[in-house]
């Protein structure tokens, strides 16, 4: 519930996203290979993807090649004395795209290429969302 | 290669912390609803029918594919045979020279067959002096010929009755009045033509 929690808009969603993913997982069990991880990560993989589905019913991502913006510092102190549910309402608030590559990024460690890989999207254009969101993040954070 | 920054790794630290919301009977009642949900079963194409080899074309389709020609080759070969052999029947029999020997004693007509001389024409071989006329003609089978019965012989149950006359052929027989050929006042030696002799053995020295 928690992973689902950082792709969601709220509760709600993040409740849909975890009961689609395990109906996904039930439907789908026949085709679990144990060898190839535990049943925690395959049903977290379930979870993300389906969250990343949901994200994408939201809007569409661009395919267009986006240049890399150059990174904005954000201070520690801020950020430790902010709150987490205003750190992940802020998150929340990025665009859908950005919010997606944000989390997978900096929260879940993807690397960009993996991000690129999932959300069908170019390694360039996927460092620009990052930087996007860190830019975002710094600003209302440091305000 | 992922270089999160220290203050995102905060952010991951921060937001794994959160307290999740107490959804799980909500979630659960929301799985087992969706699981109650029948499938829509999804029509797929019957599986063609599987070669027992395991390549190629199925059972059925390869028996057509080789079936057809195989059909289609033999009735061309019975085809060009029959066709073969009406050409045989209908090839006329190289032109041969019958002498015609008529023998007016014997029921049947002997014919002796003479090759024709490959070379000579046919008035160059009129003009020899053999006495055999030259004749081309059509080989005679059986069924040309006329075929003479032999007498019934009277059966002494049918003695008193008049036997009925053999049967004769009609055709050979010259009935009732013979009918006037030709115009009147022209008489059959005006339409012979008389050649002259140029032969050779005729000449005396």
């Amino acid at each position: 519930m928690s992973v689902a929690m950082r792709y969601a808009l709220d509760e709600q969603d993040a409740a849909a996203i975890v009961s689609q993913a395990f109906v996904k997982m039930f439907r789908s069990i026949h085709s679990y290979n144990s060898t190839k991880g535990s049943c925690h990560v395959w049903l977290k993989k379930i979870l993300v993807n389906e969250a990343l589905d949901h994200i994408k019913q939201r809007s569409r991502f661009s395919t267009n090649e986006l240049s890399e913006a150059e990174e904005a510092p954000v201070n520690n102190d801020i950020v430790e004395q902010s709150d987490a549910a205003a750190i992940l309402d802020l998150i929340r608030r990025l665009p859908p795209a950005t919010h997606a590559v944000f989390v997978l990024y900096a929260i879940e460690g993807y690397t960009h290429k993996e991000i690129a890989g999932k959300l069908n999207i170019s390694d360039g254009t996927s460092k620009w969302h990052l930087s996007e969101a860190r830019k975002f993040l710094q600003q209302k954070l440091t305000k | 290669m992922n270089v999160s920054s220290s203050y995102e790794q905060l952010i991951a630290k921060k937001i794994a912390a959160i307290q999740v919301p107490d959804l799980q009977d909500s979630i659960w009642a929301s799985i087992e609803a969706q699981l109650d949900i029948p499938l829509p079963v999804e029509e797929q194409p019957a599986p063609p029918a599987r070669n027992p080899t395991g390549k190629g074309l199925p059972g059925t389709a390869k028996l057509i594919y080789v079936a057809i020609p195989a059909v289609l080759i033999t009735a061309a070969v019975l085809l060009l045979f029959r066709n073969k052999k009406a050409k045989r029947k209908q090839t006329p029999v190289p032109q041969q020279l019958l002498p015609v020997e008529k023998k007016q004693d014997d029921s049947t007509i002997r014919m002796p067959v003479i090759p024709l001389p490959q070379k000579k024409g046919i008035f160059e071989s009129q003009q020899d002096s053999t006495s055999v006329i030259p004749v081309a003609t059509i080989p005679f089978t059986d069924s040309m010929l006329p075929v003479q019965l032999p007498d019934p012989k009277p059966d002494s149950a049918t003695t008193s009755i008049a036997a009925p006359p053999p049967a004769q052929d009609t055709a050979s027989q010259k009935t009732g009045v013979k009918k006037p050929k030709g115009i009147k006042g022209i008489r059959d030696t005006d339409y012979k033509i008389k050649a002259e002799r140029k032969d050779s053995a005729g000449k005396k020295p």
